[in-house]
């Protein structure tokens, strides 16, 4: 992730980031809060997208309101349809 | 939307690791097989001859390619010429140029005119593709391996010059042009959309073959599951 967080600052012709659990879960990472605060450290101007996690609504709107109060540039990432369709 | 049965474009492996090229061989929508020093490097082979020959004792009946690997055009014949020699399904693989960027076009006519089966490989431009095709024997089977995923990488998009390949070839009824170095399932598609002949592709997109198809809000529904199980099992917690 220390890339990312170079490619985000560095990069003129990088104009924003996403990011998801799988590849969060790839690199290892476990503490969700603690990684996207760190990030937001560094980022905090390009738009930046984490994701919610949970499968059910109502867990995943406090999810969403935790995350989006995390900066003016978060934005929060829904998935289209919970695992029950 | 094609199923891979009902595709025309034929679909070769690209590999070096015997054991996957075998299985590669043994399935029915896998009409031959193709190979390069740089894989054979990658998979870790240090003696070419005796992997050929290993290879070659069990796929005697679909065609596969081996390449030359001197930078000098004398050497190269003589290379060819060996690895011709090793079974009437082999074809020799020869670099576009050499190193020094000298064209292999005086090679390539001299060994067409000794039947040798060639696969004349890394072109990226129609100028490459036609004076290849000047050069072949039309009546030798050959391909011609044109780089249309390295060409994509360079923002370009690599359609209209196959299309233009695929034209030229006809000049040489025998050769084939080979889309080579594809970097995604939809390569092949497009390959058969333009009447290329042959695609040759590797493990990691031939293991997507399964997915032809695919429901789409299935395939959603499996990508929104991916994420949900990936966080459970990192133990995300908010």
């Amino acid at each position: 992730m220390l890339e990312l967080r170079g490619l985000g600052c560095e990069k003129s012709y990088i104009n924003g980031l996403t990011t998801n659990p799988t590849l969060m879960k790839k690199v290892g990472i476990t503490d969700y809060r603690a990684f996207c605060k760190d990030i937001l450290k560094s980022i905090n101007k390009k738009p930046l997208s984490f994701e919610v996690f949970s499968d059910d609504f109502d867990v995943m709107e406090s999810q969403v309101l935790e995350i989006a109060s995390w900066g003016g540039n978060v934005f929060v990432k829904i998935p289209i349809t919970n695992t029950k369709k | 939307m094609k199923t891979v049965e009902q595709l025309n474009v034929k679909i070769f492996a690209d590999g070096a690791d015997k054991a996957s090229m075998l299985d590669m061989y043994g399935k029915s929508f896998i009409s031959g097989l193709t190979t390069n020093p740089t894989l054979m490097n990658k998979a870790g082979i240090r003696d070419y001859k005796s992997f050929a020959f290993d290879v070659l004792s069990e796929i005697k009946d679909k065609p596969i390619s081996f390449e030359v690997f001197s930078d000098d055009f004398v050497d190269m014949e003589r290379q060819a010429y060996e690895i011709a020699s090793w079974g009437e399904n082999v074809y020799v693989k020869l670099p576009i140029t050499n190193t020094k960027r000298e064209t292999c076009y005086m090679l390539v006519e001299k060994l067409a005119a000794q039947k040798v089966k060639l696969n004349v490989t890394a072109l990226m431009t129609i100028n490459q593709v036609q004076d290849v095709v000047a050069a072949l024997d039309p009546n030798v089977p050959s391909y011609v391996s044109v780089f249309a995923g390295r060409i994509a990488d360079t923002g370009r998009d690599p359609i209209p010059l196959m299309t233009a390949a695929v034209e030229s070839l006809k000049a040489s009824p025998a050769a084939e042009l080979i889309w080579a170095s594809p970097r995604e399932l939809l390569n092949i598609f497009q390959a058969d959309e333009i009447g290329c002949h042959v695609i040759t592709v590797t493990n990691d997109i031939l293991k997507k073959l399964s997915q032809v198809g695919y429901d789409l809000d299935d395939f959603s529904l499996d990508t929104v599951k991916m994420f949900y199980s990936d966080a459970r099992a990192a133990g995300f917690r908010l």
